[in-house]
């Protein structure tokens, strides 16, 4: 007889077991996403699109001598801005948000952060088709260097799942983390030259978000290889790989520290 | 003696009561500067012990608050005990409440795929026993419909259908028969009966003493988290009723000396609306009693 699984070890102890669950979890996300609407996923692709006309409309004119590509330039900034904010975001929410389904059955706990981030890494590669049909459209070459898009996708990665699952577990504890979060990503938009080239604000503060803003070390990157087609910097990204691996530890120990009484306060 | 497939041996469970969680920030930090942050605890069960061998089935009785559900969750996995120790050896299927892990935006196909994995049945298994999940529930018709739209009848059909069909070592089924109405009751204690035939173990909570009666050979009678008897179930239950009958007893004696001690007894109202709740019908017109998941939480 085999004895019951473990039900909240972080460690994938049951093998492939839960990986459909999993996939369906993920495939529930995107459904209730999109099913309501008319264009149901076309939206995933056409929603990028529209706001990266709208704001290279409103803005290309403003920043018209200092950045060249403006579609291209703004698109990648807001694509790993969307990815890292939201993907953070929905794993934030995954705890709190699946409380009820926590509390009637056995799934492990780590299926809902884990299958919330990777229906933002699905939303992600939507926004890559947009952003393929905006490279073609802008007729703005690429070269072999693409292949080091892979790495910052996963420097990015790494980042959101990490800081996500701590943004969760402190969302258990004081709910006020969810509100709180809109306006802290509100900040961090301002905060990143998503939309801005960076030499537009003082020095001072340039220095400060080049060494201590993450999300700027993987949009750094992401530029360096489609806007300039050069390998990404390398201080850069040892530094997005090393903020994601941080965040990740921290993660993983703060979970495994307060899973034990998670159930208690959800 | 055959290893028992459950083993429960002095648990307590302890509860953090709604009170502290959903504090806010600002009320946290309050508490830590008047250093008022302590645990509100409340002992859900106390000290209970239990052995079931396989094959068993248990009838689990007492009033309303008698830690009955928390016992079964502790069993299943879901809470931890604060002492003591859980041992099971088999798989569970897991029934504790109505509706528990339908997703209410998804359809019932969706459900039932999706409760399937969450039962730990594979997409195989899942595929292979589609027809007689639907057959059971008798909602062909609404397959296509959002769970939000089904009535609270419907979702225990489906609910239990799943549940029933993941074949697992221990069926667990918590309250879940009484939305049901007379023949769909009659309709899921005859497959109980079968599942037992067939060596599942089972534990039942019911308030419907004629189900417990029919399905259980044995009882555990439990009164705010501590064990009361337990045994052959037509003994528990004329125990039960005796109590029962004290209960109201005493609280005709308390009122009419108007000195009620309102924790001393069991919340009656409560306890008569359990027992009264309607009988849906399962084809009631779509969208009269759709209660969002998030509502509940």
């Amino acid at each position: 007889m085999k004895s019951t699984p473990i039900r909240d070890s972080l460690a994938v102890s049951n093998g492939w077991k839960y990986a459909p669950l999993m996939l369906n979890l993920v495939a529930r996300d995107l459904k209730k996403k999109y099913r309501a609407s008319f264009l149901g996923y076309a939206w995933c692709v056409l929603n990028p699109l529209l706001i990266m006309i709208i704001m290279t409309i409103v803005f290309s004119r403003m920043f018209s001598h200092s950045i060249e590509n403006y579609p291209i330039y703004f698109f990648t900034g807001r694509m790993m801005y969307v990815f890292v904010t939201s993907g953070a975001g929905a794993v934030m929410k995954s705890l709190v948000g699946n409380a009820a389904l926590m509390r009637k059955t056995r799934v492990p706990y780590y299926m809902f952060p884990f299958s919330a981030f990777l229906t933002a890494l699905v939303d992600f590669l939507f926004n890559l088709v947009a952003f393929a049909i905006v490279m073609l459209f802008t007729g703005t070459p690429v070269n072999y260097r693409i292949i080091a898009f892979p790495s910052v996708i996963l420097q990015a990665s790494l980042f959101t799942f990490g800081f996500g699952l701590l943004l969760a577990i402190a969302n258990i504890y004081f709910r006020d983390i969810q509100y709180l979060y809109a306006a802290f990503t509100t900040a961090w938009m301002y905060l990143t030259p998503l939309f801005y080239p960076l030499t537009s604000l003082p020095e001072g503060i340039q220095g400060i978000i080049q060494r201590w803003n993450p999300l700027y070390f993987f949009v750094e990157q992401t530029r360096s290889i489609f806007l300039d087609r050069l390998w990404p910097n390398n201080i850069t990204m040892i530094k997005g790989y090393a903020v994601g691996l941080i965040f990740m530890a921290l993660g993983l120990i703060l979970y495994n520290r307060v899973k034990k009484n998670m159930m208690l306060y959800l | 003696m055959p290893q028992p497939i459950i083993e429960l041996d002095h648990v307590t469970v302890r509860y953090n009561l709604s009170r502290q969680k959903n504090k806010g920030l600002k009320e946290y930090m309050k508490a830590m500067a008047r250093r008022e942050l302590k645990f509100q605890e409340f002992i859900a069960i106390n000290d209970v012990s239990l052995t079931i061998q396989p094959g068993e089935s248990w009838g689990f009785i007492g009033t309303n608050g008698a830690g009955k559900s928390t016992l079964l969750k502790t069993i299943t996995g879901i809470l931890r005990p604060y002492k003591g120790t859980v041992r099971v050896a088999g798989s569970i299927a897991p029934l504790l409440e109505l509706g528990a892990g339908f997703d209410q935006e998804l359809t019932g196909r969706e459900n039932i795929m999706m409760n399937g994995l969450i039962l730990g049945m594979s997409v195989k298994e899942i595929y292979s026993r589609f027809d007689e999940i639907v057959d059971f529930s008798e909602l062909e018709n609404f397959l296509d419909v959002p769970v939000k739209n089904y009535s609270s009848g419907m979702k225990s059909r489906l609910g239990f259908s799943i549940a029933t069909s993941a074949r697992a070592d221990i069926l667990i089924a918590d309250e879940v028969l009484a939305t049901g109405d007379t023949a769909f009751q009659a309709k899921c204690e005859a497959r109980m009966a079968e599942l037992l035939d067939g060596g599942t173990t089972l534990l039942f909570v019911s308030h419907n003493m004629a189900s417990v009666q029919n399905l259980c050979e044995k009882t555990l009678w439990l009164e705010h988290g501590i064990y009361q008897a337990s045994g052959p179930t037509e003994e528990m239950l004329a125990a039960y009723a005796d109590y029962l009958e004290r209960m109201a007893r005493d609280e005709d004696l308390y009122l009419s000396e108007d000195e009620e001690d309102e924790n001393d007894l069991p919340l009656d109202d409560d306890w008569a609306a359990e027992e009264t709740e309607p009988a849906e019908s399962p084809l009631s017109p779509v969208g009269t009693d759709n209660q969002p998941e998030e509502a509940k939480a």
